[in-house]
């Protein structure tokens, strides 16, 4: 068996970087930024860290399917618009609704999800039925005792079609 | 005891080679499983309108690759993951894998959501990439062992890297402690919140993370007590892991009771914490088990020669 002994240059490297984690994490933990401002692969971990209400709300999309309007499917399995998650998707609608830009972006980012998942559906990547449109739709739940949760509105923002490629 | 010596047994108290080669082979086994579906090369087909770079990409101006880069990029990581895991050309393969799992982590990152399991992967990897976690149970090893090479020791370069990750996860949990208190303060634990951040959990469309795996959640949010506790308890585990720094007696308790809760919270409520849990494998020390499978192995040596039965030629 041979001694391994710890180089003064290892010792520097550990420091180094030990004073670099401890660095960042104070930083974060300091400034608390929002969450698209955190410098990552720090963070000063915000999730679930609010009070939450008692009702809440959040832009969901929808699949229009081609037996026409009042036939859709909640697009909620994260095969249908791979590599881009359920999670991904609600918070990046939420913020092209509140983009100045909105009324390129958001038809855009429809039109993506709606082209991404039948070329995902025609390659076999996923079983969904086929669409001929997209919603997108802000719902509204409230929390009712005792324990359950319950969709009190519903309320339209943006159709896609496949076909025109417009929004309405 | 000085604080240059509590400096120097947390960081360099010799282990045995063993405890960190068997974690390098779990750690990289299980990001080889964990991310062997996801298609990185994907991205680059997503609508530019999706794209917000995480800090490191808006300071370097990174955008949107083209998909033929992506897919090289993954290819090369994958085959890197694969080469760190069984430990060969280990100190090429574990760079590479840091450097481009860092990269393909963070474009991953870049499109609206930031998942908070995966940052510890990446110091994860960048630790093991400057250490010599290949020095046992790797192919480079039994090379060695070819040509006669002495086994190595224990020493303390075998420590320092999971001591790395438990300072990485001991800042973790106490920012999010840190976080719950500065937003809501003992509120958090007093005013129901969990409750309803399981009532939330459990709503297949309300929800905005994966579904939780045991359909629990709602039994404990409604009752009051119950999840109240359970926030305390979760609050607590937070704001104390800082103590397995110093103690040895909190590290012996709060490691494994931090893996209990994120099993729990992602049982109950929701959010994928697997790729965090595979940083947990640095921990155990798996010497133990190898020393115990030597010991089994001698002892069957000896077991057929003292259980023989008497040479019938003889009798």
């Amino acid at each position: 068996m041979v001694a391994v002994r710890v180089s003064p240059g290892r010792r520097r490297i550990v420091l180094g970087l030990a004073a670099l984690v401890v660095a960042g994490a104070s930083v974060e933990m300091l400034t608390d930024p929002p969450f698209r401002r955190e410098h990552w692969p720090f963070s000063p971990y915000q999730m679930y860290s609010r009070l939450p209400g008692d009702t809440w709300s959040g832009l969901r999309i929808f699949g229009v399917t081609s037996q026409g309007p009042g036939h859709e499917v909640p697009l909620l399995d994260d095969a249908y618009l791979q590599p881009m998650e359920l999670v991904s998707l609600a918070t990046s609608l939420d913020r092209l609704d509140r983009s100045r830009d909105r009324d390129r972006v958001l038809p855009a980012a429809l039109r993506d999800c709606l082209t991404r998942y039948e070329s995902l559906r025609r390659s076999g990547r996923h079983d969904g039925p086929p669409l001929t449109a997209v919603r997108l739709d802000r719902l509204k739940w409230r929390v009712v005792p005792p324990g359950r949760s319950v969709l009190v509105e519903r309320q339209p923002v943006l159709e896609v079609a496949a076909a025109s490629g417009g929004g309405s | 005891m000085t604080l240059r010596s509590r400096w120097e047994r947390f960081w360099f108290e010799p282990a045995p080679p063993a405890d960190l080669g068997i974690a390098r082979i779990l750690f990289f086994t299980m990001m080889i499983a964990v991310y062997a579906r996801r298609d990185f090369a994907g991205f680059s087909e997503v609508s530019s309108v999706f794209w917000q770079p995480v800090w490191p990409f808006r300071v370097l101006h990174l955008r949107p690759p083209a998909h033929a880069f992506v897919w090289v990029v993954q290819t090369l990581w994958r085959l890197s993951l694969l080469f760190a895991c069984v430990g060969l050309a280990s100190r090429v393969a574990t760079a590479s894998a840091a450097i481009l799992g860092t990269y393909l982590i963070g474009l991953s990152s870049s499109f609206g959501w930031i998942d908070h399991s995966d940052p510890i992967l990446v110091f994860g990897m960048g630790i093991l990439a400057l250490s010599r976690c290949a020095d046992a149970f790797s192919l480079e090893r039994l090379m060695r062992v070819g040509r006669r090479a002495p086994e190595p020791g224990p020493s303390g370069e075998y420590r320092w890297p999971g001591r790395m990750i438990l300072l990485v996860m001991a800042c973790v949990f106490f920012a999010a402690g840190v976080a719950k208190l500065r937003h809501s303060g003992v509120a958090w634990v007093t005013s129901g919140a969990l409750s309803t951040y399981l009532i939330r959990g459990a709503d297949p469309l309300g929800r905005s993370v994966s579904a939780p795996i045991l359909g629990l959640g709602l039994r404990v949010a409604r009752s009051p007590v119950v999840s109240m506790v359970l926030a305390a308890t979760t609050l607590a585990i937070e704001m104390l892991f800082p103590l397995a720094l110093f103690s040895r007696w909190a590290r012996r308790v709060l490691v494994p009771a931090s893996f209990v809760m994120l099993l729990a919270i992602q049982a109950l409520m929701g959010p994928d914490f697997a790729r965090f849990l595979i940083a947990y494998v640095f921990f155990p020390p798996w010497h133990l088990l190898t020393n115990a499978a030597v010991a089994a192995r001698r002892q069957g040596r000896v077991y057929p020669v003292a259980a023989a039965p008497p040479d019938p030629v003889a009798r």
